[in-house]
């Protein structure tokens, strides 16, 4: 027996060393980082200021407090509360078509997936021109059909809304290929014997065959969508910046505002403590259900 | 069992010149095959040989371009697979994932006999007949796991069985239609040699019991001829021969079905050769070889290891060929021994493996075989240069 102990020692060892530098890159990069962000988020520390003082959870209770930061979390809410449900369900429909439409989909597949290749920023321009209240394509096409003009993006109404169709624009080719690729792992004999049970097309087969063996894949696609959406910034930075009248804001962009435009580190800091809890719990959420459904198979 | 068993109205089986292609590969050529009501058909080939394809088409998994299907005289040309009245079992059993045993046996019931709102949760108690017909369902669920005795197993899902639990929940998910055919693709391929043998037996018992007409595919001539009525053999898209198993493999048409009947070994000589060593005729008479004079036989003879035998002198009156002994294959109560006839083409004898020692490698013997058992077949096209040779069939 001693022989196998000092074996498992040996493989210990061995584990040790072939996890440490990952281990040491992940604190380095990620733990060191966030925990600086804690410590700040815990003080009263100004860019340019010569020192920082303590003040435990001040920064916490401004950030309740501050009805700019509420609006921005509200609207953060209300952002994926739209996008992430509507560029799952669409994704989903999409994919069963593509997958239905056999030749033609590596073509559906490209098209849809090409906002995600594309850079944002250009992209964001480009929907500006489109969405731009004289000349804009849209509004061009609401004139001639005789339909007032809309002010997308300056209108505080519709502004938020805006964002939030170009939101599953951009989210929407991403979950398309996560859910052909989930509709590819499906066994095609599952579904020769549904056809023989009688479930052979449409939603019958859908709900018998398709949806349940999509279920993993669907979990995952909601949590990435959640966090992906949740830390929605670009879209604002270039189109709205938070306006009209803080219309748009999110909590990434006021985290930025907060932190470069008006230098309150520790208020940022707070912001992005709770950003990164939000995150960690979608996050651990989805580790916790995928084992769960692993086991119970 | 105890008068709860699914007693079914068989059904007969006509299948007639069905051809299908893949492509440019015709995965059927104009199959036809009559099978009885109750009959218990095998369909025996090698992989790729179209078995699969033609039992998929009969369940209208696979479009066909040709020819015609009947289920108890009606043709079912055009009819989606849920109305054909047959039952499939997968080689890969095909049961749902996410459902338990129950609601995998139950899923062809609950598509048939209940709405789209009666199989939404709770929404089917509102209504008597809902309740009624799903009451109905579970118990046919339970009679069905009864018959094949899983019912422990009803609560479980498919990932927590075993290959055999499986298979047997697969076969529960095709009896409780009550179907007019039975089709069934290479269901014992996953089991392990020792539960295939004893699951054969049973899905043959099983068979009989509930008289369904039935058809079977595999690969392996052993499973087909222990538990077939008759055999179809198949190769290359193309029927060859369909009879009892005992006809075909006393008497199979050609030198492919007898080879794929004598694994692992058929030797084969070329007419030939044969007369060169044993000549035309003995003092009694003709040499006659199935029935046919060997002077003046064109083709190949054929004729198994356990139809030869082998001598160290040659005996006077009993036509015989020189051989050379190469090497002996244990088999357990008997044993194959390699030899190598005057011409240098290797022959299998079937000896007792006692007798081993008695053979050495290098000693000469004089091999002898039943010629009453033996065949002859056209010489097989593009085999003429290397004309006898023991198969080995994988």
């Amino acid at each position: 027996m001693t022989g196998s102990t000092a074996d498992l020692r040996a493989r210990r060892r061995a584990g040790l060393l072939l996890a440490a530098p990952a281990a040491l890159l992940l604190a380095l990069l990620l733990f060191l980082p966030s925990s600086g962000v804690l410590v700040l988020s815990l003080t009263d520390y100004r860019f340019g200021m010569p020192g920082a003082s303590w003040i435990g959870l001040e920064n916490y209770a401004r950030m309740l407090a501050d009805d700019r930061i509420r609006q921005s979390l509200g609207n953060t809410a209300l952002y994926a509360a739209i996008v992430a449900p509507v560029s799952i369900l669409l994704a989903l429909w999409l994919a069963v078509l593509i997958e239905a439409t056999g030749r033609l989909g590596g073509f559906f597949r490209t098209v849809f997936f090409l906002p995600v290749t594309a850079t944002l920023v250009a992209m964001a321009t480009a929907w500006e021109v489109v969405l731009h209240p004289s000349f804009g394509m849209v509004n061009v096409a609401l004139a001639a059909s005789g339909l007032e003009k809309e002010r997308f993006l300056s209108d505080p109404s519709l502004a938020l809304y805006t964002l939030a169709f170009i939101g599953v624009w951009k989210m929407v080719g991403y979950n398309v290929l996560l859910f052909v690729a989930g509709l590819s792992t499906i066994p095609k004999d599952l579904y020769e014997a549904a056809a023989i049970d009688g479930a052979d097309r449409g939603w019958s087969r859908f709900a018998m065959v398709t949806w349940p063996m999509l279920a993993p894949v669907t979990l995952f696609v909601t949590v990435i969508t959640l966090i992906r959406t949740v830390s929605e910034f670009e879209t604002i930075a270039v189109l709205t910046n938070g306006g009209p009248n803080g219309a748009t804001e999110m909590v990434l962009y006021t985290l930025y505002q907060e932190a470069f435009r008006y230098f309150d580190i520790g208020l940022a800091s707070a912001l992005a403590v709770c950003f990164l809890g939000i995150v960690a719990g979608a996050s651990i959420l989805n580790i916790v259900l995928f084992d769960r459904r692993s086991r119970h198979g | 069992m105890q008068g709860t068993d699914h007693t079914m109205e068989s059904q007969t089986l006509e299948i007639a010149d069905l051809t299908c292609r893949f492509g440019a590969h015709r995965a059927l050529d104009a199959v036809s095959l009559s099978v009885g009501a109750g009959e218990f058909v095998s369909i025996l080939g090698p992989s790729g040989c179209g078995k699969s394809t033609l039992l998929r088409s009969i369940a209208g998994l696979e479009a066909v371009e040709g020819g015609t299907i009947r289920i108890g005289g009606q043709s079912v040309d055009g009819l989606r697979p849920r109305d054909r009245g047959v039952a499939f079992v997968f080689q890969s059993y095909a049961l749902y994932p996410h459902m338990s045993c129950a609601e995998n046996i139950a899923a062809p019931l609950r598509m048939s006999e209940l709405g789209p709102l009666g199989r939404l949760p709770l929404l089917w108690r509102l209504s008597g007949r809902m309740r009624r017909t799903r009451e109905s369902i579970a118990d046919r669920v339970g009679a069905t796991a009864r018959q094949l005795q899983i019912e422990p197993l009803l609560g479980r899902r498919p990932a927590a069985l075993s290959g055999g639990q499986r298979q047997r929940v697969a076969l529960g998910r095709a009896l409780i239609r009550e179907p007019a055919l039975f089709l069934l693709d290479e269901p014992l391929a996953n089991l392990d040699a020792a539960l295939r043998n004893r699951t054969r037996t049973d899905l043959r018992a099983l068979q009989r019991r509930i008289g369904a007409t039935t058809l079977f595919v595999t690969h392996d001539q052993t499973e087909a001829m222990a538990i077939s009525d008759r055999i179809a053999v198949m190769f290359d898209g193309r029927i060859h021969q369909v009879g009892t198993p005992d006809e075909i493999y006393r008497d199979p048409e050609t030198l492919a079905i007898a080879r794929f009947f004598s694994q692992p070994h058929l030797n084969v000589v070329p007419a030939a050769t044969l007369r060169r060593h044993i000549g035309g005729a003995t003092a009694a008479g003709d040499i006659r070889i199935g029935g046919a004079a060997l002077e003046g036989m064109a083709g190949v003879v054929a004729f198994r290891p356990e139809d030869a035998s082998i001598r160290t002198a040659r005996r006077p009156g009993l036509p015989g060929l020189p051989c050379t002994v190469d090497h002996a294959e244990h088999a357990g109560h008997d044993a194959n021994l390699f030899v190598r006839l005057a011409d240098g083409e290797t022959a299998v004898v079937r000896i007792r493996s006692h007798e081993i020692a008695d053979w050495p490698q290098g000693a000469e013997g004089v091999l002898h075989f039943d010629l009453d058992a033996a065949r002859r077949f056209d010489a097989p096209q593009g085999e003429a240069e290397t004309p006898s040779r023991a198969r080995e069939v994988a």
